[in-house]
Order: structure tokens, then C-alpha cells, then sequence
């Protein structure tokens, strides 16, 4: 009877090693995919050279870690422990803060005491103004627009490794004091979001998400359209409608999700907008050059349904897409000059976090 | 392929069982082999060849020295073997630490260096040179009969569980084992689980944790640490290296314990023992009798004066700090031991009676611990600087998982000094057959350790970006 008993319980701890073979191969059971990026390392090809130079062991053992049936449910696992009872992540460069806030620190952009050489600075702007010069000279307009960032408007808080002192964007803040001493026009949604943050109904920024709520997004798109309607010849009137939701949308969340946890990080409430809008510009060109936060106005197609359909969005001055698909062609910087004549308005949008690297080279490649 | 890859755990040991409960008695043993030698080939494709080379010499020298009638024929073939192990470890080990020093000492005199790159040590080299000395020196002084097959020889020196480190299995604890019929039973069987995954859990979740801190804290710059800090750095691996070995070593006995093959145990709560000889006994007990039995007793043992009995002590633990490693440190970290072992018996064992030996033996552990860590001299004069300096700045740059499992592995490591639980650790397999709710409990913490390692063995590593970025 005991024996019986040993051998039962032993064949269950045998099972317990073995069970991972139902996720994979088999697929008796599927398993939720872990969410951010990384690169699942590539196995190199068997032969005696690779054998016995180890390579094709070290190779093997990292594919088959990546392949494993159970590689989602135990990392979920591990990161849930190590976030509940140890106060630690598993994201890259993404910290928890206050209240559990979370937030992104990026390199050098983020959150720095560096700031850009002002020669460089100075004779960027200048371009800059030369290009709005000309545009406006053929009636076409180029706005330039500062999508918020959560280290700035919650800065209180950032856990304290990440602070140093006040102020802590030295791109951010000698960008916006270089514009306002050259005149230049720029909607600063760092500014507007620090205003309402506390006044606004919805959230800002949700404690899981690098990136504006859609919500917010939703109100600064349409702040845009007013800033458009009251300066240029382009008219959109919107109609907002937004709701309370059970479930994120989008990137509301995105470094929570990256974290992989098996339970959601207590939230604020979810909130997600709609909008229709009225335009007389449906055969103007936009050219909208920006960064992830404009993903929160192309993925919404806000912006294609109040423009030519024609109407282009650069990822980071990088890869072309329309306002509303991803497109597989990239930006071919030497004829950028050349087709910016096809857009009758240019908005460029960066988020504060990436101030250091201004329009990532857009104004360079059209005025030299 | 190491006990805790996701390679090992997940695939060939649930297969390698399998397969072994299912081959027919006679031929569990080439099952065994078989494995052993796919172990072996997958971490070390080249050396596989070496260990071959040495195994089929010794059974051939082994079976002439038990033909021989002469007692110098028998001399002959010991040393052959004897030359043909210790040359192997020599140049693998050693050679390229005794040639640096050589090339130190003639850049003094202006002469042109010899100048040799490291060569890469084959796995566990160390551990199965010595198991191989033990089956030749027991077979030449007759105390023991060769083995009758190379299949069998081969099986006991690649056995897998130990091959790589440790324990190291005299071959007169193992060799009648190998060789005769052997038949697992149910609490066998699942005993050995159980003591894999508490071992599993040991490297895994409290050795790699703990080690993961520990490393980020000898990346400071020594020069700026304060003493609390190179008090964590100290403490922590000396628990870090106490869970990580004897967490391997469970994991041996676990296996071989699986397959019917009771090896000896290798660490019994080093940590409460009384005295650093008593630490000795506790601490890596195989290494401790292979010593014992196969150097301290032929250099005569304490048998001469006691001049020669404290000579005899310091060689062999100077011997046995080198065994670890080639290096300054390791020589060094033998003689600091040797001398407290000395001092022991001189006078100090007498005042160790009380409470306060505990303390007293891990802060003398600990302490030549940071010898044992730091190849670099410089570095562990730093580290004994700043313990002793009382500097407190700063509280050490460590989180709060650091000291929890931290404060839980001492908690382990001293638990032995509650009898009921010393006792209760002596033998698995009546622990759980006495009482009924025992086997329920541990069934139940293995589960959840099975899911916890597992979580951070594959896990740990695992820190993607929020998203793609140029």
C-alpha cells in the first residue's frame, strides 16, 4: 500500500518535469505569449566544427530555454514573485516609483543633466525657421509639438534613483526656453498635461503606461485641431465621447504588459475616447513625422479621417507609412526635400523623452 | 549541461529515468553509461576523448597491477598511473599558473618568458582524477578487487550525477555497487526526488539569487565600499558558495539515490559546527576523507611526532586548498585553514566548548572565504581593510531580496543546531516513512519548489524591451 503510494507521488513529481511537453511540442494546451520585445536567439546548424567548439550546445541550450512549453507561464511566474514580494521588474530600463508608478529611463534623453552643444542647437533652430519661412511663404504650415512625458508631469514620483534635483530633462528644458527665445510656435503638451493633471477627468498617464492615455491623446489631438483651425486655413471640429473600459487599449499600458505578471498592477480606472470630426481639409496633404506617441493618433486613424488619404506618417523620420497602415518603405533622406512639396501641412511630434535627438535629422535632410 | 539548465531538468533527466526504469536489470548499467557519456560529450564534445584515454589506461593498469606477483612490478604500474593522472591534472590545472610565476620570476633577471595561454580545464577534471586514484591505490594495496568489466569502470568514473562536481566516491564506496545487481524500491526512488529538488532549490533559488547580488557588489570599486558593505559581500558569498555546492551535491545524491546508488553525503551543517576541525568533517566530507585516507595517512598521519603531525596537517590542506584552484589564493586559503586546524590542536579546541565556537568558527570560515573568492590578493587585503575598519557610510547597495534570502539561508545553515531538525535531516527516507503527514509536507513543498525554481530558471533572465526600438 505504501509503496504504492511512494510510487504514485513519484510518478507526479516525474510528470510535474515532463509537463511542459503539453504546451510543446503537442499543443494540447496553449499558453499566452509573453508581451515586449526580445529576439528569440537562432540555432546554428550541426556539424563537427560547431560540435566541438561548443557552439552548437551554447546555441541549442538558448533556443530550447526560448522554446520551452512552459517559458511564458514560469516567467510570469518569476516576475510576479520578484515584483510582489521584492519591488523589482523584469523590463529594461523601466523602474518602479511611487505609488506604483512606473516609469522608462532611457539612456541618456531621459533623465540627464546633459544638454545639446547651443552652436548645434541654434543653427538647427534657425533652419527650422528658414523652413517655416518658405512654407508659409507657399501657404503651408509646419507645427511643432511636445507630447508629454510621465518622468516630467509625475515627477514627484520618480523613485529617487532616478531624480537628480528638480529639474530633470536637460534636453527637454533647453529645448522649450531655445524656442520660446526664437519665437518659434510650439504646442508644449508637457506644459498643458502638468496643468490638468490633477484637474482633468481622466487619467494622463495610467501607472502601467509609458504613454499618454488615449484618453489624453484623444483631448491633445483635439487641441491640435483648434491650434490648426485658429492659425491656418484647415477647419476640423470634433465631437468627443469617452468611457470607462474594462480593458486597456492599446499602448495604455504598455509597461505593465511588458512586465509580464500573472495579476494586473492595481489601476486607475480604464478609459478609452471616440471621436468624429468635421474637416474642410480631406484633400490636403499631412505629413505627420514622429515618434510612439503618434501612434496614438494613427492607430486611431484621427488624423486620416480628417486628411487626404494620401496623407503619410514617418516613424521617426525613418519608415513611411499612411495615416492609418504601417508601411514597409523607409524614408530615403536624400529626396526628402523633394517630397515634402507633395504635403501641404507638416506636424512634427516628439515626445520630451526623445528631445535630445529634436526631429531625428527631418529639418537636416531638407534644409542644408 | 548543468543540473539546473532547462536542457538537464526538463530533458534528460525525465528521459534518462524513464529509460532507466525501463531497461532490464542487466542492462541498467549501459542505460547508465549511455547517459553519462551523452552528460559528459554535451558540455565538454573534446574532452570527452581525455577522460577515455585516462579511464582505459587505469583499467589496464589497474588489471596488471592485481596480475603482478612482485610487489615492484605493482610500484611500476602504480606510478604509471599515478604519473599519467597527476601529469593530466598538472597540465590542464596547473601548468599555466606555474609558468606565469616562472616568467614573473625571470622578468626579474631580464630573461625572455616562456609564455603559455591557458588551456581549458576539462569538466570536472579534479573530481574524477582523484575517484580514478582511489580505484588504483585500493586495487594496489589490496584492500579491494578490480573491477571485472571496462563498462563497469567507465559507468563509475563518468557516473553523471557526480561527475562534474563532486562528491568525490572513493571507489571502495561504489565499486561493489556498480557491479551488483541493483534494485531501487518506491521510497528509494522517490526519496532521491525529493532530495534533488530541495537541492534544485538550494542552487537555484537561494545560491543564484544570493550570487546575483554578490557579483554586482565585487563590481565596485573596492577602494570606496564602507564596512558594511564588504560585510555583505563577504557574508553573502560564503552563502552563496555553501548553497550553490551542497545544493549540487544534494542533487547528486538525489539522483543516484533515484537509480539505487547510495553515495556518501558531502556536507552536514558546516556552519554550526564547533571548531574549524570540526568544520573540516562537515564541510565537503568527501574531499575531507580522500584526503585523509589517501594523503594525511600515507605521509604518516598522526602517527610521528607531533612536529610531523602538524607538518603532515599543513600539507594537506595546503594540497587541498590548490585542489580548488590554481592560484596564490587558493595556496593560501589551504595554509589559513591548516593553521587554524594547527592552533586547534595546540590549545585553542579547549576553550571551544561553549556557545560562543559557533560564531567563532563562521567568522574564521567567512573570513578565509574572501580569500577563496578573490584570485586577486589586492583585492581580498581591500575587503579585510574595510571590514575592519568600522567605516559606516552608507547601508550596502543591496535590495530587500537580498536580505531576505540571505537572512534565510543562515537561518538554514544553522538550523542544524536545533536537534529535532538535525535529526530529522540524517536520513531521508525514514524521515518521511515514520509519519504520514511528513511525506504529505514535503510532497507539497516539492511541488511548490519544482514550480519555483523551474520559474526562476527560466525567468531570471528574462528582461525584454518595452518595444523594438531603432
Amino acid at each position: 500500500m505504501k509503496e504504492r503510494k511512494y510510487n504514485i507521488l513519484f510518478g507526479i513529481l516525474l510528470v510535474c518535469l515532463l509537463f511542459h511537453l503539453a504546451f510543446k511540442p503537442f499543443q494540447l494546451i496553449k499558453d499566452q505569449e509573453l508581451s515586449g520585445y526580445y529576439k528569440i536567439p537562432e540555432s546554428i546548424e550541426f556539424n563537427a566544427s560547431n560540435y566541438f567548439s561548443g557552439k552548437f550546445r551554447d546555441s541549442l541550450e538558448k533556443t530550447i530555454k526560448y522554446q520551452f512549453g512552459l517559458f511564458p507561464g514560469f516567467t510570469r511566474i518569476h516576475h510576479q514573485i520578484e515584483y510582489s514580494f521584492f519591488n523589482r521588474l523584469h523590463v529594461k530600463d523601466v523602474h518602479i516609483g511611487k505609488d506604483g508608478y512606473l516609469f522608462r529611463y532611457c539612456e541618456k534623453g531621459c533623465i540627464t543633466e546633459n544638454t545639446y552643444d547651443p552652436v548645434k542647437l541654434d543653427s538647427y533652430l534657425n533652419k527650422y525657421l528658414r523652413l517655416q519661412d518658405s512654407l508659409k511663404a507657399v501657404g503651408k504650415n509646419i507645427v511643432w509639438i511636445i507630447a508629454p512625458d510621465k518622468n516630467i508631469v509625475f515627477s514627484e514620483y520618480l523613485p529617487s534613483d532616478l531624480k537628480h534635483g528638480e529639474k530633470v530633462y536637460g534636453f527637454y528644458w533647453t529645448l522649450q526656453n531655445a524656442f520660446k527665445q526664437k519665437g518659434i510656435n510650439f504646442i508644449d503638451f508637457n506644459a498643458l498635461a502638468f496643468q490638468e493633471k490633477n484637474k482633468y477627468p481622466f487619467e494622463v498617464f495610467y501607472k502601467g503606461g509609458v504613454h499618454w492615455t488615449n484618453a489624453y491623446a484623444t483631448r491633445c489631438f483635439d487641441s491640435v485641431c483648434k491650434y490648426l483651425s485658429e492659425n491656418t486655413s484647415i477647419k476640423i471640429k470634433n465631437t468627443i465621447s469617452t468611457k470607462q473600459v474594462e480593458h486597456p487599449w492599446g499602448a495604455d499600458i504598455d509597461m505593465e504588459e511588458a512586465a509580464n505578471l500573472l495579476f494586473p498592477l492595481e489601476q486607475d480606472s480604464l478609459y478609452l475616447s471616440d471621436i468624429s470630426s468635421e474637416s474642410n481639409s480631406k484633400n490636403k496633404k499631412l505629413l505627420l513625422i514622429g515618434d510612439s506617441f503618434a501612434h496614438m493618433w494613427t492607430w486611431t486613424k484621427y488624423f486620416a479621417n480628417c486628411f487626404h488619404p494620401q496623407s503619410e506618417f514617418w516613424y521617426y523620420n525613418r519608415e513611411v507609412n499612411t495615416l492609418s497602415n504601417i508601411g514597409k518603405e523607409t524614408v530615403n533622406h536624400k529626396k526628402v526635400a523633394k517630397r515634402v512639396k507633395d504635403f501641404d501641412t507638416i506636424i512634427i511630434l516628439f515626445n520630451s523623452a526623445n528631445a535630445e535627438y529634436l526631429d531625428y535629422g527631418f529639418i537636416n535632410d531638407i534644409v542644408k | 549541461m548543468v543540473f539546473s539548465s532547462t536542457l538537464f531538468l526538463f530533458y534528460f533527466l525525465p528521459l534518462f529515468l524513464i529509460l532507466y526504469y525501463l531497461s532490464p536489470t542487466k542492462y541498467k548499467n549501459h542505460t547508465l553509461l549511455f547517459a553519462s557519456i551523452v552528460f559528459y560529450s554535451w558540455g565538454g564534445p573534446v574532452f570527452i576523448f581525455v577522460i577515455l584515454f585516462t579511464t582505459s589506461l587505469d583499467f589496464i593498469l589497474v588489471k596488471q597491477i592485481e596480475k603482478s606477483v612482485s610487489k615492484k612490478q605493482k610500484k611500476i604500474f602504480l606510478c604509471i598511473s599515478l604519473f599519467v593522472n597527476l601529469g593530466l591534472l598538472f597540465v590542464f590545472k596547473y601548468l599555466y599558473f606555474f609558468t606565469n610565476n616562472i616568467d614573473a620570476l625571470l622578468s626579474l633577471t631580464g630573461s625572455p618568458a616562456i609564455r603559455m595561454s591557458k588551456l581549458v580545464l576539462p569538466i570536472g577534471l579534479s573530481f574524477f582524477t582523484f575517484e580514478s586514484l582511489t580505484y588504483v591505490i585500493d586495487v594496489y594495496r589490496g584492500d579491494y578487487k578490480s573491477l571485472k568489466s571496462f563498462k563497469n569502470y567507465l559507468t563509475y568514473i563518468l557516473l553523471f550525477p557526480k561527475l562534474i562536481a563532486g562528491p568525490i566516491i572513493a571507489y571502495n564506496k561504489i565499486g561493489w555497487q556498480i557491479e551488483s545487481v541493483r534494485k531501487t524500491n518506491a521510497e528509494m526512488r522517490l526519496a532521491g526526488f525529493l532530495r534533488f529538488i530541495f537541492g534544485l532549490a538550494k542552487k537555484v533559488l537561494i545560491a543564484n539569487v544570493i550570487g546575483e547580488t554578490v557579483e554586482e557588489l565585487y563590481k565596485l570599486d573596492v577602494n570606496s565600499i564602507d564596512t558594511l558593505t564588504a560585510w555583505a559581500m563577504s557574508i553573502g558569498y560564503t552563502m552563496q558558495l555553501y548553497f550553490d555546492f551542497s545544493g549540487y551535491s544534494d542533487m547528486a545524491i538525489g539522483i543516484c539515490k533515484m537509480i539505487g546508488i547510495s553515495i556518501p553525503e558531502n556536507f552536514n551543517f558546516p556552519y554550526i559546527s564547533k571548531s574549524i576541525t570540526e568544520f573540516w568533517r562537515r564541510w565537503h566530507i568527501s574531499l575531507g576523507n580522500w584526503m585523509r585516507n589517501y594523503l594525511y595517512v600515507p605521509l604518516g598521519g598522526n602517527k610521528g611526532s607531533i612536529l610531523k603531525t602538524y607538518f603532515n596537517l599543513w600539507v594537506v590542506f595546503i594540497i587541498s586548498g590548490f585542489w580548488h584552484g590554481a592560484g596564490w589564493n587558493f595556496l593560501l586559503w589551504g595554509a589559513y585553514n591548516g593553521f587554524f586546524l594547527m592552533i586547534e590542536r595546540l590549545f585553542l579546541d579547549k576553550y571551544l566548548k561553549k556557545s560562543f565556537s559557533v560564531v567563532y568558527t563562521f567568522f574564521i570560515a567567512n573570513i578565509g572565504w574572501v580569500l577563496f573568492r578573490n584570485e586577486n590578493m589586492d583585492v581580498s587585503m581591500t575587503i579585510y581593510k574595510k571590514m575592519f575598519s568600522f567605516e559606516f557610510h552608507q547601508l550596502p547597495p543591496v535590495d530587500i531580496r537580498f536580505v531576505t534570502i540571505l537572512c534565510f539561508a543562515l537561518f538554514v545553515s544553522f538550523s542544524g543546531l536545533f536537534k529535532a531538525f538535525y535529526n530529522s535531516t540524517q536520513n531521508d527516507e525514514l524521515f518521511f516513512i515514520q509519519k504520514k503527514w511528513r511525506l504529505n509536507c514535503l510532497f507539497l513543498i516539492s511541488i511548490i519548489l519544482i514550480v519555483l525554481s523551474s520559474s526562476y530558471i527560466l525567468g531570471q533572465d528574462f528582461n525584454p524591451f518595452i518595444y523594438f526600438r531603432f
